[in-house]
């Protein structure tokens, strides 16, 4: 059984077979969906190379392998997104990169003897980025798609000099710039964090103080505190800013975090996609595609300079999801997302660069 | 080279089985988490789908106020009826110290029965007597999370008796709530009220009990103290994600200290008894497919029965009759309307009566109401939601008092109802909706709605709407038979109330052009709203006086006609009801909800009609008299002004205004001046360890006195609005 397949301009390697991955009948069901993604990559390649003037590279040191984590549609979403649009900008700039070739393997599929055959690897997801910052030495790893406060990326940051991370959390910046765009009404933001995650805490003062915003923070010492500590709140703020955390916002915490500020009429900003879907009113996060950009922007730098920008960065680029429903029904004018984002960009600082 | 064997062979095992990202031993620190990227792109349960998002005020088709928890905590009302004050149209009448009437667009007396008032779907109108019982709903004004008002008539989406207006009173879940919440108040007329409530969650079960006692001295100048308590138990449980159960059961009593000193109002004490239990179950069949059912059972009870002094000693206090001994004046009154006939003694004799006292009761009665609703509310497609359902309704009163029979009165419903919301463009949204309900012994009746809501940009939004609804008479209505008695029960001497034919629903017509403006960025809205009202088939009460009292077996017709001369000297005749005249009312509202910040607020409300109408007052000799006066008993303007403001420190001061043009209550009531009315409220918060402890001064009415409801020097009849001050203290942990 395929589980992966290398792409690349001039050759298509064996793919490797994942052992555990036999015991694990979920990537039988992805299969299907990841050769028709294969398939396309290898026809988009082959009629690359049918284009006149294009001198495919025979130099491997040039290529980049990427590793995902699992066969999920996001990671190969990913990876697609990040060779199209890298091949796509290297020639449009006439850059060494155009010639590179991109293998995408699942990383339990990876046979760890051609890695030095790499100029870069790209890890998407946490598993990813674990294992092969234990592993692989003496190359760059440019690990993407991964949570900053996951403990083992935490614990593993300085394991790997060579590793670089960039993760899928946007700055508190990005929520703030966010909640500006949608009213100048909303001043004061509330927020439930957790009382040891002073990080985010500090940031999102920072934030706030550039931004002339009023944020009331509520830490809590212990998950059972969130109701207790949102209904401290909601009495005194404008508006509800959340974060990732686990602990807090979870599949059965949501229900009752958003039933309780909708019921008070006070908007909830989310962290992702899947929470304004559930009922938040806003939120700005990092898509598959974002992640892949900032990853191409990565790599570029790197064929450029040698250099990478930062060994931490946080979600470069950005994506707004608006709930109109919801915006309706408390009677939020219907704001459109690309709007919310060029408005955005009038209240954030770049200084991820 | 790396080969798989490098890999120690149980990491690699722990990798590929996902334990390694599942371990909890590896945690080094609290707030991070071994979550993966899962955490951001997988999918979340959509809680706020469709069916659980309620109308925008934009996108209603009739007026609505919203009073939010923001405002009850500025406000120094210390009950509902005071609070609703607020709302444009509204008029309050305080008919003793704690017990209220609430009217939109006036014409009610004490028991205004223009309004459906609903508790988180429970409907507490009582179908006996009407009205509301405001002082035994068992709520306080803490447990509430908001209180909709929609001016106008809204059967289709809030069942029978929606007629002028509808108060659809939700409640804050038993989850948002503190823990324990202890609150007292005391001030003005020995007022003593404490609440005190304790809520857990306990996972899929959470539990609330609360309870409070009330007592106050009322009016200062009349005998009219209160004291009531009521207990209270609420329970949500969340089956799984998809089955939700809420059951809530609560009893109430209380007794009023109420009447005048006048023969048939002397002062007494009233009794009640009040309880409910309700059971709600939730159940989504998508997040676009909603089932929710509905049961109740509200009763009430209320023990008015008083004595009045025998008819001697009755005698011996007329006016008229001061001017003799005190020992001759029985057979000085009996001369006088036997012609001379008989002395007191044989006067009695024969009339048939004894020198008792009388015994009667104004509203001793018993009530229940069951109903059983199903409604489904669905997004068929896109852009349209749908809510229909149908319900059941068993009413039943009782009492010997007001329907001269031991057996319960009953009276069922049946009502099927359809709203629906469309967005048939993004701008525009059609609100239809009708409802059609059969009372037992009544003729089906119709109520429809239509509106059109046009968002000329976001911020702007026109509406145009029309509806109709009906009220059904009550059951004390359709088969009152109330009579004053003479020593017992099995002696009916005088008849006071008696229904005398087959009374029609009245029904009422509003057609409205409205004007909402939504400024999210400076937090201003406001609604403008120009209507026209019919009020038709009114059921109005008369004093008719052809109805003749019990002839008490005689025959003779001199002793008739002493009888009939004894009776009239109590009343002449009786009253009766009528469906009779038409009011309209061409009017204007303004609303305005000004918060620039979270920290202030300014509401204000404003209401100005035009009312022309006529009012049945007797019939005498078959030929009916009647009046033009209906603008005296709606009051032509109202206005509301609620400010505040929070300071850094926790300290928050909120002022009110509160005025209601003059105007003449209906029933009992008289005609009253104007009511302006200023209070303050300085509230302190002190943020404990755990805790968080306000403590409020709140002033009342500080400008002027204000006569409220009864007004006449006739019978000395006043209720006066002095100035009041409270100190309240409530600590939530």
């Amino acid at each position: 059984m395929t589980v992966s397949e290398t792409h690349s301009a001039k050759q298509n390697r064996q793919g490797w077979v994942c052992r555990c991955a036999l015991r694990q009948p979920v990537i039988e069901k992805t299969n299907s969906s990841l050769a028709i993604s294969l398939f396309i990559l290898v026809i988009f390649f082959l009629s690359f190379l049918l284009t006149p003037g294009i001198v495919a590279s025979q130099n491997n040191y040039n290529n980049i392998l990427i590793l995902l984590s699992d066969n999920k549609d996001v990671y190969l979403d990913v990876a697609t997104t990040i060779t199209n649009s890298t091949i796509k900008y290297c020639r449009n700039h006439g850059l060494s990169c155009q010639n590179s070739n991109y293998d995408i393997v699942h990383i339990s599929s990876y046979e760890q003897q051609i890695h030095k055959n790499y100029k870069a690897i790209i890890t998407l997801g946490t598993h990813a980025a674990i294992i092969s910052g234990k592993n692989i030495q003496n190359i760059t790893i440019i690990s993407a798609l991964i949570p900053k406060n996951n403990v083992l990326i935490q614990e593993n940051l300085k394991a790997n000099p060579n590793q670089h991370f960039i993760y899928l959390d946007q700055p508190q910046g990005h929520s703030l710039a966010l909640i500006k765009a949608l009213s100048s009404r909303f001043e004061d933001i509330g927020i439930v964090v957790d009382s040891k995650d002073q990080g985010t805490v500090e940031s999102l003062q920072k934030a706030a103080l550039r931004l002339e915003l009023n944020l009331l923070i509520e830490q809590i010492f212990s998950d059972e505190q969130v109701g207790a500590a949102l209904n401290n709140l909601l009495e005194r703020i404008d508006i509800l800013l959340t974060t990732p955390d686990t602990n807090i916002h979870n599949k059965s915490t949501v229900s009752n975090i958003l039933l309780s500020t909708y019921r008070k009429r006070i908007p909830l900003i989310g962290f992702s996609s899947a929470y304004v879907k559930a009922g938040a009113l806003a939120a700005v996060y990092s898509s598959p595609e974002d992640i892949a950009y900032q990853v191409r922007d990565n790599i570029i730098a790197y064929f450029s300079s040698k250099q990478l920008p930062l060994e931490q960065q946080m979600g470069k680029y950005f994506s707004v999801l608006f709930n109109t429903d919801v915006a309706r029904s408390l009677g939020f004018p219907i704001k459109s997302e690309s709007k919310l984002k060029s408005r955005m960009m009038d209240y954030i600082q770049h200084d991820f660069e | 080279m790396l080969k798989t064997k490098y890999y120690p062979h149980y990491i690699q095992n722990l990798i590929c089985t996902g334990v390694l990202l599942t371990s909890t031993a590896l945690y080094g620190d609290d707030h991070l988490h071994n979550f993966s990227e899962d955490y951001y792109y997988d999918d979340l349960p959509v809680v706020l789908s469709a069916t659980r998002l309620s109308q925008s005020q934009a996108d209603t088709p009739t007026a609505m106020t919203v009073i939010d928890r923001k405002m009850i905590q500025a406000s120094t009302a210390l009950n509902i009826p005071d609070l609703l004050r607020l709302v444009p149209g509204f008029t309050i009448g305080f008919y003793a110290g704690s017990r209220a009437t609430v009217t939109y667009h006036g014409h009610a007396d004490e028991y205004a029965r223009d309004m459906q008032v609903l508790i988180d779907g429970r409907s507490i109108y009582d179908p006996v007597y009407g009205g509301i019982p405001w002082s035994e709903i068992a709520l306080s004004l803490d447990e509430i999370l908001r209180i909709e008002v929609i001016r106008g008539p809204n059967a289709a989406a809030y069942g029978s008796n929606s007629y002028a207006g509808v108060i659809n009173i939700v409640t804050d879940r038993i989850r948002d709530m503190p823990s324990n919440m202890a609150s007292a108040t005391i001030g003005y007329g020995q007022t003593r009220y404490i609440d005190a409530a304790h809520s857990a969650d306990l996972g899929d079960f959470a539990y609330r009990l609360s309870a409070s006692y009330e007592e106050d001295e009322g009016f200062d100048n009349r005998d009219d103290a209160s004291r009531s308590k009521w207990l209270k138990f609420t329970g949500d449980y969340q089956l799984d994600a998809d089955n939700s159960l809420n059951a809530e059961l609560a009893v109430v009593g209380g007794n009023y200290d109420e009447g005048h000193p006048n023969l048939l109002q002397e002062e007494r004490e009233i009794e009640s008894k009040y309880n409910y239990q309700s059971i709600a179950w939730n159940h989504f069949l998508s997040p676009e497919n909603k089932i929710n059912v509905q049961f109740y059972h509200n009763y009430y009870e209320v023990d008015d029965t008083y004595y009045t002094p025998t008819i001697s000693e009755q005698i011996n206090v007329i006016d008229d009759l001061q001017g003799f001994d005190e020992s001759i004046r029985p057979d000085v009154f009996a001369a006088s309307i036997s012609g001379g006939r008989y002395d007191f003694e044989s006067l009695l004799q024969a009339l048939n009566m004894t020198d008792s006292p009388f015994v009667f009761s104004w509203i001793g009665l018993k009530s229940h109401r069951y109903d059983l609703e199903i409604e489904n509310t669905l997004e068929p497609v896109d852009d349209l939601r749908i809510a229909w359902g149908i319900g059941a309704r068993h009413d039943r009163g009782e009492s010997p008092w007001l329907f001269q029979q031991d057996k319960a009165i009953s009276r069922d419903l049946y009502r099927l109802f359809l709203n629906s919301e469309w967005y048939a463009t993004p701008s525009t949204v059609i609100n239809a909706g009708a409802m059609l309900e059969k009372f037992e012994g009544k003729k089906q009746v119709f109520s429809p709605r239509l509106g059109i809501n046009y968002h000329v940009t976001p911020a702007n939004t026109l509406r145009i709407s029309g509806s109709r609804a009906y009220r059904m008479p009550t059951i004390y209505e359709d088969n009152v038979n109330l009579a004053v008695y003479l020593g017992d029960q099995d002696d009916a001497l005088n008849t006071w109330v008696i229904n005398t034919e087959e009374l029609d629903p009245q029904r009422i017509d509003r057609i409205e052009a409205g004007y909402f403006g939504n400024i999210t960025d400076y937090g201003l809205n406001f609604d403008i709203c120009l209507f026209h009202e019919e009020y038709n088939d009114i059921i109005d009460q008369y004093g008719n006086f052809d109805l003749p009292d019990p002839d008490r077996g005689i025959t003779d017709p001199i002793d008739l006609e002493i009888l009939y001369q004894f009776n009239r000297f109590y009343q002449r005749g009786a009253f009766t009801y009528t469906n009779f005249g038409t009011v309209e009312i061409n009017g204007i509202e303004f609303e305005m909800n000004f918060r620039p910040t979270s920290r202030d607020m300014v509401f204000l409300g404003f209401s100005y009609l035009n009312v022309s109408g006529n009012e049945i007052k007797r019939l005498k000799d078959g030929v009916y008299s009647y009046r033009e006066n209906a603008e005296e008993k709606i009051p032509q303007r109202t206005f509301s002004l609620l400010a505040s403001h929070t300071f850094d420190d926790g300290v928050s001061m909120s002022l009110g205004y509160y005025f209601t043009d003059e105007m003449e209550w209906p029933g009992e009531g008289d005609a009253v001046p104007n009511y302006s009315r200023v209070d303050l409220k300085f509230n302190k918060r002190l943020a404990l360890e755990k805790a968080k402890l306000d403590i409020a001064l709140i002033l009342q009415n500080i400008h002027k006195e204000n006569f409220d409801f009864y007004h006449s020097d006739r019978v000395d009849e006043h209720n006066i609005w002095e100035r009041r001050a409270y100190l309240q203290a409530k600590l939530n942990y």
